[in-house]
């Protein structure tokens, strides 16, 4: 092929001019959300994968990380620990240096291992994995990791925050009844729970797991609460588990409390009705905590045409105290360095409207303030489009929620 | 003694709800030999369409109008969609009805979203029926039992006793000489189909309510029905109400019984050699109660292949 001298020139200065604007502008920070978008666990991770991304483009809008706009790509899991490792492989080689997660535990666990692995095989390249949601108590525990971060709480940090009020409250004296799912989940919260009775002297009058969603029928549960005698019953229950269990002991007509961690996740007031009223919910969130929080939520409905719950309030606080360590390490046009942002994570903090959240350096669990609810007509604040809400009747701090480093984590610093 | 009546009488109402959910299918199986794997999604839009309509009609119109659409619905889907594929055989039929639920699914995900609606008992329905060792059962829960019973005689009679019940059967068994005899076969099979869809439809109505109505509901409930089916025989009314029943005692049994295989060596004074090895030993048998329809079905199936009251191919 023949080449005359102009092409050759002209083709090298385009091949020049290529050159110079990429060692001008920075590569960007690529992140990915590896999320179930699909499957029964959709019902979690849209809501995170929404509001982590409402997080990451606010922190976009206020000049992203280095300079350049973070780039952010969704994968779906589908709900398995699989699929997640199928997509993991993807978000590498699409080259994100920082994985959003929080739907499931067991997707957490399988993520938190393949970082884990990657990064000792490519050290200079480490990713971050950034749990938005997942509670099961060894995340941070025997799993833990340097590269992996918790933003969600732990069953420890949420039942040692509820028992101590239920006492106060006066309505629980001796006895309780501890119902949960049988699944890594659901026993880490029946761990928690007996552990904090024991502590209180409490009798726990019985102690019942039962499978994940597949209960139609409660009333024999509902049967053993009434012989037990019980007080209150401890539930961990999500979902179906839980607005059926809720349902069965009105319908037997049983005057006990209960205490849970999901009474204000999106249709279980809705459906479970007044038979909610009068009971007990630990979170990490409190619409009422005054006019911060109320803008905040007006501009959340604004974007997202929805309300916040739970699960938006938690990806986007952690997604923004992510923001603030990525601002604190951001220098223009420099590379993207993870092990920087990881080390600025832990000393990162953000003010939540109700609240400081911060990053514990010793087992990347986030340290956050908890509030203890009670399903009230009266609560200033309605939710899931009911005449009923939340009253707060206990604010604990961050400091006070926080629960001792779990001895099983043996964390290895990078040198 | 309390724990034994209050676990019959739960047993037997959960029992006849599973039944009025699965009499639908075994009666479609048993009349066209079709596996429809929709059956659940059926169930699933009268629970939504029960919901939707209560909201600005009375309950009992509600009751009467959503197991209607939904026949007309499950006569679609029969007229314009199986009967396209039943030439090439029961693979394609049951492929098709399971796509079909999944594009359910994710229809009424679009239109109600991911979480549970509010669908609820209406206040006039709501008041206790009987009272047992201080416990209440709710008179709507009984309610669905009686519904569920005079639907299974109502179908029997049908069935065995009229015109109507005779033609159907023997177009099952015959249809080329039922239909040179002058009778419209594929009209009876579209009728048996809205049938079976109506009475999907009329147990998520009622049913919705006492479960939960959410998009997985057809997912939470399909497994357990094709379990009542089998165990009761495909196709045979009786075997799925005894089924049902037998599903419903004995899960509300274990779920009563606090025992673990530990406890019961402790009995036999092994007690400490079983209850400090942890794992297996120290499981409740309550922990399995989920487990117990397919533990039924096992069983039915190793030594009567045809279920209780199925009849030998």
């Amino acid at each position: 092929m023949r080449m005359n001298l102009s092409t050759v020139i002209a083709s090298l200065s385009l091949g020049l001019i290529a050159t110079t604007s990429i060692s001008v502008s920075a590569e960007p920070l690529k992140v990915a959300l590896i999320e179930a978008l699909s499957g029964p666990a959709e019902i979690v991770g849209r809501p995170l994968a929404q509001s982590t991304r409402l997080a990451l483009d606010e922190i976009n809008a206020r000049g992203g990380y280095n300079g350049e706009p973070i780039v952010i790509k969704e994968y779906d899991n589908a709900s398995t620990p699989a699929g997640a490792s199928e997509q993991f492989r993807a978000a590498v080689n699409d080259g994100a240096r920082v994985i959003f997660q929080g739907a499931s535990s067991a997707i957490a666990g399988q993520l938190s291992d393949e970082v884990k692995r990657y990064n000792v095989r490519n050290v200079g390249k480490e990713i971050i994995l950034y749990n938005v949601g997942s509670e099961a108590a060894d995340l941070t525990g025997e799993k833990c990791h340097f590269w992996f971060f918790r933003s969600g709480t732990t069953p420890e940090m949420r039942w040692n925050a509820v028992v101590p009020v239920l006492q106060a409250e006066g309505v629980l004296k001796s006895k309780a009844f501890l119902i949960n799912q049988n699944y890594s989940y659901g026993l880490s919260v029946q761990h928690a729970q007996r552990n904090i009775l024991k502590a209180k002297n409490i009798e726990i009058a019985g102690d019942v797991v039962h499978d994940l969603n597949k209960v139609q029928d409660f009333s024999p549960y509902v049967q053993q609460i009434k012989s037990s005698g019980a007080e209150v019953v401890l539930t961990g229950n999500g979902f179906n588990d839980m607005i059926l269990l809720v349902r069965a002991i009105r319908d037997a007509g049983l005057k006990v409390g209960l205490a849970g961690i999901t009474l204000d996740v999106p249709g279980t007031l809705k459906a479970a009705g007044d038979a909610a009223l009068g009971y007990y919910n630990v979170t990490p969130f409190s619409l009422s905590a005054g006019p911060k929080m109320d803008s905040w939520v007006d501009n959340f409905q604004k974007k997202m045409g929805r309300s916040p719950h739970t699960y938006d309030t938690t990806a986007y606080n952690a997604v923004m105290l992510l923001g603030n360590a990525l601002t604190a390490t951001s220098v223009k046009s420099a590379a993207v360095d993870t092990r920087k942002i990881a080390l600025a994570i832990e000393s990162s903090t953000y003010e939540t409207p109700f609240g400081t959240q911060s990053m514990r350096k010793e087992d990347h669990q986030a340290i956050m303030p908890l509030f203890v609810g009670k399903v009230s007509k009266a609560a200033p604040k309605k939710m899931d489009g009911t005449d009923m809400g939340f009253e707060v009747v206990s604010s604990i701090s961050g400091a006070k929620a926080a629960v001792p480093v779990d001895a099983a984590c043996k964390m290895q610093r990078p040198l | 003694m309390e724990f034994f009546v209050a676990s019959v009488v739960n047993g037997l109402l959960y029992g006849m709800l599973l039944f009025m959910v699965s009499a639908g299918l075994t009666l479609i199986f048993g009349m066209m030999g079709v596996l429809n794997f929709a059956h659940a999604s059926f169930y699933m839009i009268g629970a939504y369409l029960g919901y939707s309509l209560s909201r600005f009609m009375p309950f009992w119109l509600t009751l009467i109008i959503a197991p209607l659409i939904v026949a007309v619905i499950g006569m679609f889907v029969e007229r314009y969609i199986l009967r396209a594929v039943h030439r090439y055989g029961h693979m394609h039929e049951v492929l098709v009805t399971f796509g079909l639920g999944y594009i359910i699914h994710e229809l009424i995900k679009m239109v109600y979203g991911n979480y549970a609606v509010s669908y609820q008992t209406p206040e006039s329905w709501k008041f206790t029926a009987f009272t047992l060792f201080d416990t209440t059962y709710p008179f709507y829960r009984v309610m669905i039992a009686i519904v569920g019973t005079l639907m299974f005689s109502l179908l029997a009679v049908l069935l065995r006793y009229t015109r109507v019940g005779i033609v159907i059967r023997a177009a099952i068994r015959l249809p080329k000489m039922v239909e040179a005899l002058g009778h419209n076969v594929p009209m009876v099979f579209l009728l048996v189909f809205g049938v079976g869809a109506w009475l999907a439809g009329m147990a998520g109505a009622l049913g919705g309510i006492v479960l939960v109505t959410n998009p997985n509901m057809a997912l939470d409930l399909g497994i357990i029905v094709f379990v009542v089916v089998i165990v009761g025989g495909l196709g045979s009314l009786e075997g799925a109400l005894l089924a049902s029943l037998l599903i419903g005692l004995l899960s509300t049994f274990t779920v009563g019984i606090q025992v673990s295989m530990a406890d019961l060596l402790g009995y036999l004074g092994w007690i400490n050699a079983s209850s400090g090895s942890g794992g297996l030993m120290n499981v409740k048998l309550s922990t399995f109660a989920a487990a117990v329809p397919m533990l039924i079905m096992l069983v039915v199936l190793l030594i009567r292949p045809a279920g209780l009251m199925g009849e030998k191919q």
